[in-house]
Protein backbone atom coordinates (compact mmCIF):
# COMPACT_ATOMS: atom_id res chain seq x y z
CA UNK A 1 0.00 0.00 0.00
CA UNK A 2 1.22 3.52 -0.74
CA UNK A 3 0.89 6.28 1.82
CA UNK A 4 1.38 9.97 1.16
CA UNK A 5 2.25 12.16 4.15
CA UNK A 6 1.68 15.91 4.00
CA UNK A 7 3.18 18.46 6.34
CA UNK A 8 1.42 21.70 5.51
CA UNK A 9 2.83 24.96 6.83
CA UNK A 10 1.50 28.47 6.32
CA UNK A 11 3.59 28.93 3.17
CA UNK A 12 5.12 25.54 2.52
CA UNK A 13 4.12 21.99 1.76
CA UNK A 14 6.44 19.11 2.63
CA UNK A 15 5.57 15.62 1.50
CA UNK A 16 6.87 12.08 1.58
CA UNK A 17 5.53 9.04 -0.21
CA UNK A 18 5.97 5.62 1.37
CA UNK A 19 5.40 2.04 0.36
CA UNK A 20 4.06 0.18 3.39
CA UNK A 21 3.72 -3.53 4.04
CA UNK A 22 2.32 -4.95 7.30
CA UNK A 23 4.59 -7.50 8.82
CA UNK A 24 3.79 -9.72 11.74
CA UNK A 25 6.37 -8.65 14.29
CA UNK A 26 7.35 -10.93 17.12
CA UNK A 27 7.96 -8.13 19.56
CA UNK A 28 7.01 -8.39 23.19
CA UNK A 29 3.53 -7.07 22.67
CA UNK A 30 2.62 -8.91 19.50
CA UNK A 31 1.15 -6.42 17.14
CA UNK A 32 1.95 -6.20 13.43
CA UNK A 33 4.41 -3.51 12.45
CA UNK A 34 4.35 -1.66 9.12
CA UNK A 35 7.59 -1.86 7.16
CA UNK A 36 8.00 1.48 5.43
CA UNK A 37 10.06 2.29 2.40
CA UNK A 38 10.38 5.90 1.30
CA UNK A 39 9.68 6.30 -2.43
CA UNK A 40 9.74 10.04 -2.85
CA UNK A 41 10.08 13.24 -0.87
CA UNK A 42 9.78 16.88 -1.71
CA UNK A 43 8.90 20.41 -0.73
CA UNK A 44 7.07 23.38 -2.18
CA UNK A 45 8.41 26.46 -0.43
CA UNK A 46 7.49 30.14 -0.35
CA UNK A 47 3.93 29.38 -1.47
CA UNK A 48 1.98 32.53 -2.33
CA UNK A 49 5.08 34.57 -3.18
CA UNK A 50 7.06 35.34 -6.33
CA UNK A 51 9.80 32.96 -5.24
CA UNK A 52 7.86 29.69 -4.98
CA UNK A 53 10.11 26.67 -5.65
CA UNK A 54 9.54 22.96 -5.93
CA UNK A 55 12.14 20.38 -4.88
CA UNK A 56 11.65 16.68 -5.22
CA UNK A 57 13.88 13.61 -4.90
CA UNK A 58 13.00 10.09 -5.97
CA UNK A 59 14.27 7.30 -8.23
CA UNK A 60 14.04 9.64 -11.20
CA UNK A 61 16.56 11.94 -9.58
CA UNK A 62 16.22 15.44 -8.20
CA UNK A 63 14.00 18.25 -9.46
CA UNK A 64 14.43 21.85 -8.36
CA UNK A 65 12.30 24.32 -10.27
CA UNK A 66 10.61 27.69 -9.87
CA UNK A 67 6.83 27.28 -9.90
CA UNK A 68 3.65 29.26 -9.26
CA UNK A 69 1.33 28.37 -6.43
CA UNK A 70 -0.92 30.91 -4.76
CA UNK A 71 -2.19 28.55 -2.04
CA UNK A 72 -1.14 25.28 -0.43
CA UNK A 73 -3.91 23.56 -2.39
CA UNK A 74 -2.31 24.81 -5.62
CA UNK A 75 1.01 23.50 -4.31
CA UNK A 76 -0.53 20.09 -3.74
CA UNK A 77 -1.98 19.97 -7.27
CA UNK A 78 1.47 20.80 -8.56
CA UNK A 79 3.02 17.99 -6.50
CA UNK A 80 0.44 15.53 -7.82
CA UNK A 81 1.11 16.51 -11.41
CA UNK A 82 4.73 15.53 -10.80
CA UNK A 83 4.42 12.37 -8.70
CA UNK A 84 1.44 10.78 -10.49
CA UNK A 85 2.05 9.47 -14.01
CA UNK A 86 3.56 6.74 -16.14
CA UNK A 87 7.18 6.97 -14.91
CA UNK A 88 6.30 8.58 -11.61
CA UNK A 89 6.21 6.81 -8.22
CA UNK A 90 2.39 6.75 -8.34
CA UNK A 91 0.67 5.43 -11.47
CA UNK A 92 -2.68 6.86 -10.40
CA UNK A 93 -4.24 8.57 -7.40
CA UNK A 94 -6.30 5.47 -6.65
CA UNK A 95 -3.07 3.67 -5.78
CA UNK A 96 -2.91 5.72 -2.57
CA UNK A 97 -4.09 3.70 0.42
CA UNK A 98 -3.99 6.66 2.79
CA UNK A 99 -2.99 10.29 3.07
CA UNK A 100 -1.54 11.33 6.42
CA UNK A 101 -1.74 14.94 7.53
CA UNK A 102 0.38 16.51 10.22
CA UNK A 103 -1.80 18.65 12.48
CA UNK A 104 -0.09 21.00 14.92
CA UNK A 105 -2.79 21.46 17.55
CA UNK A 106 -5.84 19.47 18.57
CA UNK A 107 -5.66 20.21 22.27
CA UNK A 108 -6.40 17.22 24.46
CA UNK A 109 -9.06 15.85 22.12
CA UNK A 110 -7.05 12.98 20.69
CA UNK A 111 -4.47 10.69 22.24
CA UNK A 112 -3.47 9.14 18.91
CA UNK A 113 -3.77 9.66 15.16
CA UNK A 114 -7.31 9.21 13.81
CA UNK A 115 -9.24 9.06 10.58
CA UNK A 116 -10.06 12.66 9.63
CA UNK A 117 -13.85 12.74 9.64
CA UNK A 118 -16.10 15.81 9.98
CA UNK A 119 -15.73 15.89 13.76
CA UNK A 120 -11.94 15.87 13.49
CA UNK A 121 -12.07 18.78 11.05
CA UNK A 122 -14.20 20.73 13.52
CA UNK A 123 -11.69 20.13 16.31
CA UNK A 124 -8.79 21.25 14.11
CA UNK A 125 -10.70 24.43 13.35
CA UNK A 126 -11.53 24.94 17.03
CA UNK A 127 -7.86 24.87 17.98
CA UNK A 128 -6.67 26.87 14.96
CA UNK A 129 -6.47 30.15 16.92
CA UNK A 130 -3.79 28.49 19.10
CA UNK A 131 -1.71 27.42 16.09
CA UNK A 132 -2.83 29.80 13.35
CA UNK A 133 0.19 29.31 11.10
CA UNK A 134 -0.31 25.56 10.86
CA UNK A 135 -3.89 24.53 11.60
CA UNK A 136 -5.65 26.72 9.03
CA UNK A 137 -3.47 25.62 6.13
CA UNK A 138 -3.57 21.97 7.24
CA UNK A 139 -7.35 22.25 7.39
CA UNK A 140 -7.45 23.70 3.86
CA UNK A 141 -5.27 20.79 2.71
CA UNK A 142 -7.44 18.18 4.41
CA UNK A 143 -10.59 19.54 2.79
CA UNK A 144 -8.82 19.73 -0.57
CA UNK A 145 -7.65 16.10 -0.30
CA UNK A 146 -11.10 14.90 0.70
CA UNK A 147 -12.54 16.56 -2.43
CA UNK A 148 -9.76 15.24 -4.67
CA UNK A 149 -9.61 11.69 -3.30
CA UNK A 150 -13.01 11.06 -1.69
CA UNK A 151 -12.37 7.32 -1.42
CA UNK A 152 -8.91 7.55 0.13
CA UNK A 153 -8.44 7.26 3.88
CA UNK A 154 -7.40 10.63 5.34
CA UNK A 155 -5.50 10.38 8.60
CA UNK A 156 -4.88 13.28 10.97
CA UNK A 157 -1.73 12.96 13.11
CA UNK A 158 -1.46 15.47 15.93
CA UNK A 159 1.61 17.07 17.46
CA UNK A 160 -0.23 17.16 20.77
CA UNK A 161 -1.44 13.53 20.88
CA UNK A 162 1.65 11.83 22.29
CA UNK A 163 1.66 14.09 25.36
CA UNK A 164 -1.91 13.32 26.40
CA UNK A 165 -0.56 10.71 28.82
CA UNK A 166 0.91 13.42 31.06
CA UNK A 167 -0.41 13.25 34.62
CA UNK A 168 -2.44 16.22 35.85
CA UNK A 169 0.43 17.38 38.10
CA UNK A 170 2.33 18.16 34.90
CA UNK A 171 -0.37 19.67 32.71
CA UNK A 172 -2.33 21.89 35.12
CA UNK A 173 -0.83 25.37 35.46
CA UNK A 174 -0.63 26.91 38.92
CA UNK A 175 -3.16 29.64 38.14
CA UNK A 176 -6.81 29.72 39.32
CA UNK A 177 -8.28 26.31 38.52
CA UNK A 178 -11.25 27.86 36.70
CA UNK A 179 -8.98 28.73 33.75
CA UNK A 180 -8.37 25.04 33.26
CA UNK A 181 -12.02 24.11 33.78
CA UNK A 182 -13.65 26.94 31.85
CA UNK A 183 -11.11 27.90 29.21
CA UNK A 184 -9.21 24.64 28.83
CA UNK A 185 -5.90 26.34 29.61
CA UNK A 186 -3.39 23.57 30.34
CA UNK A 187 -0.12 22.19 29.04
CA UNK A 188 -0.57 20.27 25.79
CA UNK A 189 2.97 19.75 24.54
CA UNK A 190 4.11 19.55 20.92
CA UNK A 191 6.57 17.77 18.57
CA UNK A 192 4.76 14.60 19.67
CA UNK A 193 5.35 12.67 16.46
CA UNK A 194 9.07 13.38 16.69
CA UNK A 195 9.45 12.48 20.38
CA UNK A 196 7.46 9.29 19.84
CA UNK A 197 9.44 8.30 16.76
CA UNK A 198 12.89 8.84 18.24
CA UNK A 199 12.01 7.17 21.56
CA UNK A 200 10.94 4.01 19.77
CA UNK A 201 13.98 4.08 17.46
CA UNK A 202 16.27 4.61 20.45
CA UNK A 203 14.83 1.58 22.27
CA UNK A 204 15.21 -0.49 19.10
CA UNK A 205 18.82 0.69 18.72
CA UNK A 206 19.53 -0.55 22.24
CA UNK A 207 17.70 -3.83 21.64
CA UNK A 208 15.12 -3.00 24.32
CA UNK A 209 11.48 -2.03 24.64
CA UNK A 210 10.49 1.57 25.40
CA UNK A 211 8.50 0.00 28.26
CA UNK A 212 11.69 -0.78 30.12
CA UNK A 213 13.41 2.58 29.72
CA UNK A 214 13.37 6.03 31.21
CA UNK A 215 14.28 8.58 28.55
CA UNK A 216 14.76 12.25 27.91
CA UNK A 217 14.31 13.20 24.25
CA UNK A 218 15.63 16.55 23.01
CA UNK A 219 14.12 17.85 19.77
CA UNK A 220 16.44 20.75 19.00
CA UNK A 221 15.63 22.64 15.83
CA UNK A 222 14.34 26.13 15.07
CA UNK A 223 11.60 25.14 17.48
CA UNK A 224 12.86 23.07 20.40
CA UNK A 225 11.33 20.93 23.08
CA UNK A 226 12.53 18.40 25.63
CA UNK A 227 10.35 15.52 26.83
CA UNK A 228 10.54 13.13 29.78
CA UNK A 229 9.39 9.67 28.67
CA UNK A 230 8.82 7.03 31.32
CA UNK A 231 8.21 3.49 30.04
CA UNK A 232 7.33 4.76 26.58
CA UNK A 233 4.80 7.36 27.63
CA UNK A 234 5.20 11.10 27.79
CA UNK A 235 5.33 12.23 31.42
CA UNK A 236 6.37 15.84 30.98
CA UNK A 237 7.40 18.18 28.19
CA UNK A 238 8.70 21.73 27.94
CA UNK A 239 6.22 23.15 25.43
CA UNK A 240 2.92 24.09 27.00
CA UNK A 241 -0.41 25.57 26.06
CA UNK A 242 1.30 26.73 22.88
CA UNK A 243 4.72 26.00 21.32
CA UNK A 244 6.02 29.25 22.84
CA UNK A 245 6.77 27.67 26.22
CA UNK A 246 9.90 25.87 27.33
CA UNK A 247 13.47 26.25 26.14
CA UNK A 248 14.72 29.24 24.14
CA UNK A 249 14.20 28.83 20.37
CA UNK A 250 15.16 30.51 17.09
CA UNK A 251 12.74 33.42 17.37
CA UNK A 252 10.60 32.28 20.34
CA UNK A 253 11.41 33.29 23.88
CA UNK A 254 10.54 30.02 25.60
CA UNK A 255 9.64 30.36 29.30
CA UNK A 256 10.07 33.83 30.78
CA UNK A 257 8.86 35.47 33.96
CA UNK A 258 5.16 36.13 33.14
CA UNK A 259 5.38 39.52 34.85
CA UNK A 260 7.78 40.68 32.12
CA UNK A 261 4.99 40.40 29.59
CA UNK A 262 2.54 42.66 31.41
CA UNK A 263 5.37 45.06 32.30
CA UNK A 264 6.42 45.48 28.66
CA UNK A 265 2.83 45.78 27.47
CA UNK A 266 2.24 48.54 29.97
CA UNK A 267 5.48 50.43 29.32
CA UNK A 268 5.21 50.29 25.52
CA UNK A 269 1.42 50.38 25.36
CA UNK A 270 1.20 47.19 23.31
CA UNK A 271 -1.80 45.14 22.28
CA UNK A 272 -1.87 41.38 23.05
CA UNK A 273 -1.26 40.65 19.35
CA UNK A 274 1.81 42.91 19.28
CA UNK A 275 3.20 41.29 22.43
CA UNK A 276 2.53 37.87 20.96
CA UNK A 277 4.52 38.89 17.88
CA UNK A 278 7.46 40.02 20.02
CA UNK A 279 7.55 36.74 21.96
CA UNK A 280 7.04 34.48 18.94
CA UNK A 281 8.98 36.23 16.18
CA UNK A 282 11.40 38.72 17.69
CA UNK A 283 12.72 36.85 20.73
CA UNK A 284 14.84 33.77 21.32
CA UNK A 285 18.23 33.52 19.65
CA UNK A 286 17.28 36.32 17.25
CA UNK A 287 16.10 38.60 20.03
CA UNK A 288 19.19 38.24 22.19
CA UNK A 289 21.79 38.19 19.40
CA UNK A 290 20.15 40.80 17.21
CA UNK A 291 21.68 38.85 14.33
CA UNK A 292 19.80 35.66 13.53
CA UNK A 293 17.56 32.95 14.89
CA UNK A 294 19.63 30.33 13.07
CA UNK A 295 22.31 28.71 15.19
CA UNK A 296 24.56 28.13 12.15
CA UNK A 297 24.58 31.85 11.36
CA UNK A 298 25.13 32.69 15.02
CA UNK A 299 28.20 30.50 15.17
CA UNK A 300 29.63 32.33 12.14
CA UNK A 301 29.42 35.71 13.85
CA UNK A 302 30.60 34.28 17.17
CA UNK A 303 33.85 33.39 15.41
CA UNK A 304 34.31 37.09 14.73
CA UNK A 305 33.78 37.99 18.36
CA UNK A 306 30.09 38.98 18.46
CA UNK A 307 29.42 38.86 22.20
CA UNK A 308 25.65 39.13 22.01
CA UNK A 309 25.55 36.16 19.64
CA UNK A 310 27.71 34.19 22.04
CA UNK A 311 25.39 35.11 24.89
CA UNK A 312 22.37 33.89 22.89
CA UNK A 313 24.16 30.60 22.21
CA UNK A 314 25.00 30.21 25.91
CA UNK A 315 21.40 30.90 26.96
CA UNK A 316 20.22 28.27 24.46
CA UNK A 317 22.62 25.57 25.69
CA UNK A 318 21.94 26.34 29.34
CA UNK A 319 18.18 26.17 28.88
CA UNK A 320 18.54 22.69 27.34
CA UNK A 321 20.86 21.50 30.13
CA UNK A 322 18.48 22.87 32.74
CA UNK A 323 15.56 20.88 31.37
CA UNK A 324 17.52 17.66 30.92
CA UNK A 325 18.61 18.05 34.53
CA UNK A 326 15.05 18.73 35.68
CA UNK A 327 13.75 15.62 33.95
CA UNK A 328 16.68 13.57 35.22
CA UNK A 329 15.39 14.31 38.72
CA UNK A 330 11.71 14.08 37.81
CA UNK A 331 12.23 10.55 36.46
CA UNK A 332 14.63 9.69 39.31
CA UNK A 333 17.44 9.03 36.85
CA UNK A 334 17.28 8.21 33.16
CA UNK A 335 18.63 5.36 31.03
CA UNK A 336 18.79 7.16 27.70
CA UNK A 337 19.08 10.72 26.40
CA UNK A 338 18.25 11.26 22.73
CA UNK A 339 19.24 14.25 20.58
CA UNK A 340 17.33 14.92 17.38
CA UNK A 341 16.27 17.53 14.77
CA UNK A 342 18.49 20.11 13.04
CA UNK A 343 20.73 21.12 15.93
CA UNK A 344 20.45 17.85 17.87
CA UNK A 345 21.50 15.78 14.86
CA UNK A 346 24.06 18.06 13.20
CA UNK A 347 25.78 20.17 15.83
CA UNK A 348 28.42 18.18 17.72
CA UNK A 349 29.70 21.36 19.39
CA UNK A 350 26.32 22.13 20.89
CA UNK A 351 26.03 18.52 22.09
CA UNK A 352 29.47 18.64 23.65
CA UNK A 353 28.65 21.81 25.55
CA UNK A 354 25.23 20.52 26.67
CA UNK A 355 26.71 17.34 28.15
CA UNK A 356 30.06 18.53 29.46
CA UNK A 357 30.96 18.02 33.08
CA UNK A 358 28.11 15.60 33.74
CA UNK A 359 30.30 12.60 34.63
CA UNK A 360 29.13 12.72 38.27
CA UNK A 361 25.63 11.97 36.91
CA UNK A 362 26.81 9.04 34.81
CA UNK A 363 26.85 10.94 31.53
CA UNK A 364 30.07 10.89 29.51
CA UNK A 365 30.32 11.56 25.77
CA UNK A 366 32.85 9.87 23.54
CA UNK A 367 34.53 12.73 21.65
CA UNK A 368 35.10 10.75 18.47
CA UNK A 369 31.63 9.28 18.33
CA UNK A 370 30.17 12.73 18.93
CA UNK A 371 31.95 14.11 15.85
CA UNK A 372 30.52 11.46 13.50
CA UNK A 373 28.05 12.98 11.02
CA UNK A 374 25.34 11.36 8.94
CA UNK A 375 21.74 10.20 8.97
CA UNK A 376 22.27 6.94 10.87
CA UNK A 377 21.11 6.24 14.43
CA UNK A 378 24.20 6.33 16.63
CA UNK A 379 25.56 6.26 20.16
CA UNK A 380 27.67 9.23 21.19
CA UNK A 381 28.22 8.29 24.84
CA UNK A 382 31.33 6.42 25.97
CA UNK A 383 31.15 2.70 26.74
CA UNK A 384 31.49 3.37 30.47
CA UNK A 385 28.75 6.02 30.51
CA UNK A 386 25.91 4.83 32.75
CA UNK A 387 23.45 6.89 30.71
CA UNK A 388 23.29 6.15 26.98
CA UNK A 389 23.37 9.30 24.85
CA UNK A 390 22.11 8.72 21.31
CA UNK A 391 21.63 10.76 18.16
CA UNK A 392 18.49 9.57 16.35
CA UNK A 393 17.58 11.53 13.21
CA UNK A 394 13.88 12.28 13.42
CA UNK A 395 11.34 11.44 10.74
CA UNK A 396 7.91 12.76 11.69
CA UNK A 397 6.53 11.82 8.27
CA UNK A 398 7.54 8.18 8.76
CA UNK A 399 5.80 8.17 12.14
CA UNK A 400 2.63 9.60 10.55
CA UNK A 401 2.84 6.99 7.77
CA UNK A 402 3.18 4.27 10.44
CA UNK A 403 0.02 5.47 12.19
CA UNK A 404 -1.81 5.74 8.84
CA UNK A 405 -0.76 2.19 7.95
CA UNK A 406 -2.14 0.92 11.27
CA UNK A 407 -5.43 2.76 10.81
CA UNK A 408 -5.71 1.55 7.19
CA UNK A 409 -5.20 -2.01 8.45
CA UNK A 410 -7.96 -1.54 11.02
CA UNK A 411 -5.59 -1.73 14.00
CA UNK A 412 -6.80 0.10 17.13
CA UNK A 413 -3.89 2.36 18.13
CA UNK A 414 -5.68 4.18 20.92
CA UNK A 415 -3.61 2.48 23.65
CA UNK A 416 -0.50 4.67 23.92
CA UNK A 417 1.35 1.93 25.78
CA UNK A 418 1.00 -0.51 22.92
CA UNK A 419 2.02 1.79 20.05
CA UNK B 1 11.85 -17.45 49.49
CA UNK B 2 12.46 -14.08 47.86
CA UNK B 3 9.28 -12.73 46.30
CA UNK B 4 9.44 -11.18 42.85
CA UNK B 5 7.51 -7.92 42.66
CA UNK B 6 6.15 -5.48 40.13
CA UNK B 7 5.75 -1.79 40.98
CA UNK B 8 3.04 0.20 39.22
CA UNK B 9 3.31 3.94 39.76
CA UNK B 10 3.53 6.89 37.40
CA UNK B 11 5.88 8.70 39.75
CA UNK B 12 9.36 7.42 39.01
CA UNK B 13 10.85 8.68 42.32
CA UNK B 14 8.18 6.76 44.22
CA UNK B 15 9.14 3.59 42.36
CA UNK B 16 12.80 4.07 43.17
CA UNK B 17 12.02 4.76 46.83
CA UNK B 18 9.83 1.68 47.21
CA UNK B 19 12.34 -0.49 45.32
CA UNK B 20 14.99 0.54 47.82
CA UNK B 21 12.70 -0.11 50.78
CA UNK B 22 11.60 -3.51 49.50
CA UNK B 23 15.05 -4.69 48.55
CA UNK B 24 16.51 -3.59 51.89
CA UNK B 25 14.26 -6.18 53.54
CA UNK B 26 16.02 -8.93 51.55
CA UNK B 27 12.65 -10.65 51.14
CA UNK B 28 11.34 -8.93 48.00
CA UNK B 29 13.09 -8.25 44.69
CA UNK B 30 11.61 -5.80 42.17
CA UNK B 31 11.75 -7.42 38.74
CA UNK B 32 9.32 -5.30 36.77
CA UNK B 33 7.91 -1.78 36.69
CA UNK B 34 4.99 -0.11 34.96
CA UNK B 35 3.54 3.39 34.89
CA UNK B 36 -0.10 2.56 34.26
CA UNK B 37 -2.56 -0.29 34.56
CA UNK B 38 -2.53 -1.17 30.86
CA UNK B 39 1.23 -1.57 30.89
CA UNK B 40 1.10 -3.53 34.14
CA UNK B 41 -1.42 -5.97 32.67
CA UNK B 42 0.64 -6.38 29.48
CA UNK B 43 3.72 -7.13 31.58
CA UNK B 44 1.90 -9.54 33.90
CA UNK B 45 0.93 -11.51 30.82
CA UNK B 46 4.59 -11.69 29.81
CA UNK B 47 6.43 -12.03 33.08
CA UNK B 48 5.47 -13.93 36.20
CA UNK B 49 5.52 -11.89 39.41
CA UNK B 50 4.43 -12.93 42.89
CA UNK B 51 3.16 -9.59 44.07
CA UNK B 52 2.19 -6.27 42.46
CA UNK B 53 2.33 -2.98 44.35
CA UNK B 54 -0.12 -0.67 42.55
CA UNK B 55 -0.53 3.04 43.22
CA UNK B 56 -4.25 3.75 43.61
CA UNK B 57 -4.03 6.90 41.50
CA UNK B 58 -2.51 5.68 38.24
CA UNK B 59 -4.16 5.83 34.84
CA UNK B 60 -6.62 2.93 34.75
CA UNK B 61 -7.89 3.44 38.30
CA UNK B 62 -11.68 3.53 38.52
CA UNK B 63 -11.99 1.07 35.64
CA UNK B 64 -12.61 -2.65 35.62
CA UNK B 65 -9.59 -3.34 33.41
CA UNK B 66 -7.86 -5.45 36.03
CA UNK B 67 -10.62 -7.97 36.86
CA UNK B 68 -11.38 -8.24 33.13
CA UNK B 69 -7.75 -9.01 32.38
CA UNK B 70 -7.34 -11.67 35.08
CA UNK B 71 -8.26 -14.65 32.84
CA UNK B 72 -5.47 -13.65 30.41
CA UNK B 73 -2.78 -13.50 33.13
CA UNK B 74 -1.14 -16.94 33.50
CA UNK B 75 -0.08 -16.34 37.10
CA UNK B 76 -2.20 -13.78 38.95
CA UNK B 77 -0.03 -12.06 41.57
CA UNK B 78 -1.09 -10.83 44.99
CA UNK B 79 -2.10 -7.16 44.87
CA UNK B 80 -1.11 -4.45 47.33
CA UNK B 81 -2.60 -1.01 46.72
CA UNK B 82 -0.51 2.04 47.50
CA UNK B 83 -2.12 5.28 48.57
CA UNK B 84 -0.82 8.70 49.48
CA UNK B 85 -3.92 9.55 51.49
CA UNK B 86 -5.36 8.17 54.67
CA UNK B 87 -8.87 7.84 53.22
CA UNK B 88 -8.65 4.80 51.04
CA UNK B 89 -10.57 4.81 47.81
CA UNK B 90 -12.77 1.71 47.82
CA UNK B 91 -11.35 -0.88 45.51
CA UNK B 92 -10.01 1.54 42.88
CA UNK B 93 -9.40 -1.34 40.47
CA UNK B 94 -12.61 -3.29 41.07
CA UNK B 95 -10.71 -5.99 42.86
CA UNK B 96 -10.01 -6.51 46.53
CA UNK B 97 -6.32 -6.26 47.36
CA UNK B 98 -4.43 -8.31 49.90
CA UNK B 99 -3.74 -5.07 51.76
CA UNK B 100 -3.19 -1.33 51.49
CA UNK B 101 0.04 0.55 52.09
CA UNK B 102 0.09 4.29 52.78
CA UNK B 103 2.83 6.39 51.24
CA UNK B 104 5.42 7.27 52.42
CA UNK B 105 5.79 3.66 53.46
CA UNK B 106 6.57 3.03 57.13
CA UNK B 107 9.11 0.22 57.49
CA UNK B 108 7.19 -1.56 60.30
CA UNK B 109 4.04 -1.48 58.24
CA UNK B 110 5.96 -2.78 55.20
CA UNK B 111 7.26 -5.62 57.36
CA UNK B 112 3.69 -6.49 58.31
CA UNK B 113 2.59 -6.52 54.68
CA UNK B 114 5.48 -8.76 53.65
CA UNK B 115 4.50 -11.16 56.44
CA UNK B 116 0.99 -11.18 54.99
CA UNK B 117 2.41 -11.92 51.55
CA UNK B 118 4.41 -14.79 53.03
CA UNK B 119 1.35 -16.10 54.86
CA UNK B 120 -0.80 -15.89 51.76
CA UNK B 121 1.89 -17.65 49.72
CA UNK B 122 2.13 -20.50 52.24
CA UNK B 123 -1.63 -20.84 52.30
CA UNK B 124 -1.78 -21.04 48.51
CA UNK B 125 1.01 -23.59 48.48
CA UNK B 126 -0.75 -25.76 51.08
CA UNK B 127 -3.98 -25.61 49.10
CA UNK B 128 -2.34 -26.36 45.76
Amino acid sequence: MKILVLNTGSSSLKFKLFESAMQEAADAFHHPEPQLKQLCRGLVEAVGTEATRYHRTDERGTADVAVQAATVSDAFDLVLSDIVGADAPLSSLSELGAIGHRIAHAGAEFGCSVEADDHVLEVIEEYAPLAPLHNYSALEMLKHCRRLCPNTLQVAAFDTAFHQTMPARNFVYPIPYRYYEDLGIRRFGFHGMSHKYVSRRAAKFLGKSTRDLKMVTCHLGSGSSVTAIDHGISMDTTMGYTPLDGVIMGTRSGSVDPAIITAIMEKENLTPAEMDGILNRESGLLGVSGVSGDLRELKEVIRFGNEQAELAYDIFLTSIRRMIGAYFFELAGVDVIVCTAGVGENDPYARRLIFRGLEPFGIRLDEERNMVTGKQDRRISADDSAVEVLVIPTDEEAEIARDAAFIAAGVDISDPWAF
Amino acid sequence: MIFEAMLVDDEAPARVELTNQLERTGRVKVVSEAVCLQEAIAKMRETRVDVAFIDHNIVGAGTTLLPEALPSIPHVPMFIYMTAYSDYQDEPFGLEPLDYLAKPVDSNRLDQVIQEIEGCYKLERSQA
